[in-house]
């Protein structure tokens, strides 16, 4: 089992290598390849559950160290699963480029990067994995050619790339204290060494990593590169780049690596307090559908940091739970918008209106995404909410309670807006011949509408199953090094 | 504190300055090179014998040249302060 670990990166990787040389081929013949590919790929992550017992470790050392625990684990599900769903929807979206075969070609190289920074043991390969996927985003956000994609490309790659300096430098300074990059050994060094060192690695990972998350103050280019890019590139882009890059890969350094120190804990929360209600507020404010959205993902990330640096147990709990589903619900509402944008040509939502009598399941899929991310019950979003808000109230910190609560209204009323302007009112004159989308985009809203109910109902199955080996590996702190340094 | 280190972080500085303070595109773009150099001085002065990151860096370069000959394509200039297509 452990020698099968590699697989979920090479597969990417050949096919975006193969899909390089599909130029030729018809589009159908690329569409069930990439198909074919990603479902494999999500078939597997999702059967390791089944090998797997509960809380161990799986660990290939086949040219580079690939570990599988519970964190990893769930960070590769999202991924997967997720890209599996918009691989299904692209199949019709990207129809409108000439050039299919290099869209699959930049989404399975992201892929493949993005599997390689979850599962990596390794700083340096971590970082290299990570430039990767950051580089296909920066060139997806940019493949409409057109110039807003252009100038968004520009501002992501600028903010990124001085994100990735940061993180490189940090690491170069981890190496220079415990003389070693693999992430087991340096956080068993790391427990000595100087204290102001170690500070100063932290602050440049904090900064680094929350651009890549998108964390206030950091969050710039979060809302013109979503805007910009094309609703499939936009739905990966919130739902597993910036939580893969960002969330991960902080969450792994800091938590399992250095350890969660309460200083550090307090700036995570402030941080993330502010990216609350500054991307709930931003958001209320906006026009373009996908631009509140992006907004709004600020927000959410602000949610799910605050729950991870709460340090306990419901805190990280809730904090990967609202992971989770956000990736889901995100994925859906920007696909979503992807939809509306292909089938009326806008998504300013002073031009729409009444659209859900031409299309009443996307209306039905976007109403349900919606009360998914204000936190209704019995949706999925309702459940993480509740747990980072009852988190909160454990510490005993009523106000950032209170910010959550009021955090959750401002995304309600957010997303009541897309509702009421894009899909309830009267109908425009010109938007009469509007027809639904094509049967493959409905597929993937249908389905990733129902897992958003499904996850809500049976909330307790999921944590059980999926959430809690996370919430342990997280919770384990610096005894990760332990658990893996004893393996070798 | 030796000279090994004083190099790279004067270019770090030097590349950030060119990165934040400068507004043509070019200029932009030598002040990130200017900082990844300084960065890979860095590591090599720590004893980093791996040089993945070095061929990184080339491909780093490549596609934000790439963004920069489509955007001066598209918006005419190559100044920044005239790229206002998105606003909000």
């Amino acid at each position: 089992m452990n020698q099968l670990l590699p697989l979920i990166i090479l597969i990417p990787f050949v096919v975006a290598i193969a899909m390089l040389f599909g130029g030729k081929l018809s589009k159908l013949t690329l569409d069930s390849f990439a198909l074919i590919a990603i479902l494999a790929v999500a078939s597997f992550v999702k059967w390791l559950y089944l090998v797997r017992p509960f809380n161990t470790l799986l660990i290939s050392h086949l040219g580079t160290t690939l570990i599988l625990d519970g964190l990893s684990h769930l960070i590769l599900v999202i991924a997967n699963v997720l890209a599996l769903f918009i691989i299904i929807y692209a199949t019709a979206y990207a129809g409108k480029y000439a050039n299919k075969e290099r869209f699959y070609a930049l989404f399975f190289m992201m892929l493949a990067g993005v599997n390689g920074v979850i599962l990596t043991g390794n700083l340096l390969v971590l970082f290299i994995f990570l430039e990767i996927a950051a580089l296909c985003a920066y060139a997806l956000v940019a493949f409409g050619e057109e110039k807003a994609g252009i100038e968004a490309a520009l501002k992501y790659f600028l903010i990124g790339e001085v994100a990735s300096i940061a993180i490189l430098l940090a690491f170069g300074l981890i190496y220079s204290i415990t003389g070693t990059l693999n992430m087991a050994e340096a956080g068993h060094y790391l427990l000595t060494g100087s204290p102001q060192l170690k500070s100063f690695i932290i602050v440049l990972l904090i900064s680094g990593f929350g651009m890549k998350a998108a964390l206030f103050p950091f969050h710039a280019w979060l809302p013109d590169a979503h805007t910009a890019a094309p609703a499939p590139v936009s739905a990966m882009l919130s739902g597993v780049i910036i939580k893969a890059l960002g969330i991960y890969a902080l969450v792994r350094i800091l938590f399992n690596i250095f350890g969660l120190t309460p200083p550090v804990a307090m700036v995570l929360t402030g941080l993330a307090v502010v990216s609350i209600l500054i991307g709930g507020l931003l958001a209320i404010g906006q026009w373009d559908m996908k631009r509140l959205m992006a907004y709004s993902s600020i927000s959410q990330v602000g949610y799910i940091i605050l729950g991870l640096s709460l340090g306990t147990p419901l805190g990280i709990l809730g904090g990967l739970f609202h992971l989770f589903n956000h990736a889901f619900m995100k994925g859906l509402l920007f696909l979503n918008a992807g939809v509306v944008e292909r089938q009326t040509g806008s998504r300013d939502l002073r031009e729409l209106g009444g659209l859900k009598e031409k299309m009443p399941f996307t209306a039905f899929t976007s109403l349900i995404g919606s009360l998914s991310i204000s936190g209704v019950p019995p949706f999925n979003g309702f459940w993480s909410k509740l747990f980072i808000i009852v988190a909160c109230v454990q510490v005993g910190n009523l106000w950032l309670a209170a910010a959550a609560v009021f955090g959750s209204i401002l995304t309600m009323a957010a997303f009541l807006k897309i509702q009421k302007y894009a899909f309830f009112g009267q109908l425009k004159n010109k938007y009469k011949d509007l027809k639904e989308a094509p049967l493959a985009m409905n597929i993937s809203l249908g389905t990733l509408a129902l897992a958003c109910l499904a996850v809500g109902l049976a909330f307790s199955l999921v944590i059980g199953f999926v959430i809690n080996p996370a919430v342990v590996a997280v919770a384990n702190g610096v005894g990760y090094s332990r658990m893996i340094l004893g393996r070798f | 504190m030796n000279i090994n280190f004083i190099l790279p972080t004067l270019l770090l500085l030097v590349g950030l300055y060119g990165l934040v303070a400068k507004k043509d595109l070019v200029q932009i773009f030598f002040g990130l090179i200017v900082m990844e150099i300084g960065v890979e001085m860095f590591l090599v002065a720590l004893g980093e014998k791996e040089g993945a990151t070095i061929s990184l860096g080339l491909a780093v370069a490549g596609l934000l040249a790439l963004l920069i000959v489509k955007a001066s394509e598209k918006f005419g200039n190559t100044d920044i302060s005239k790229l206002r297509e998105l606003k909000g």
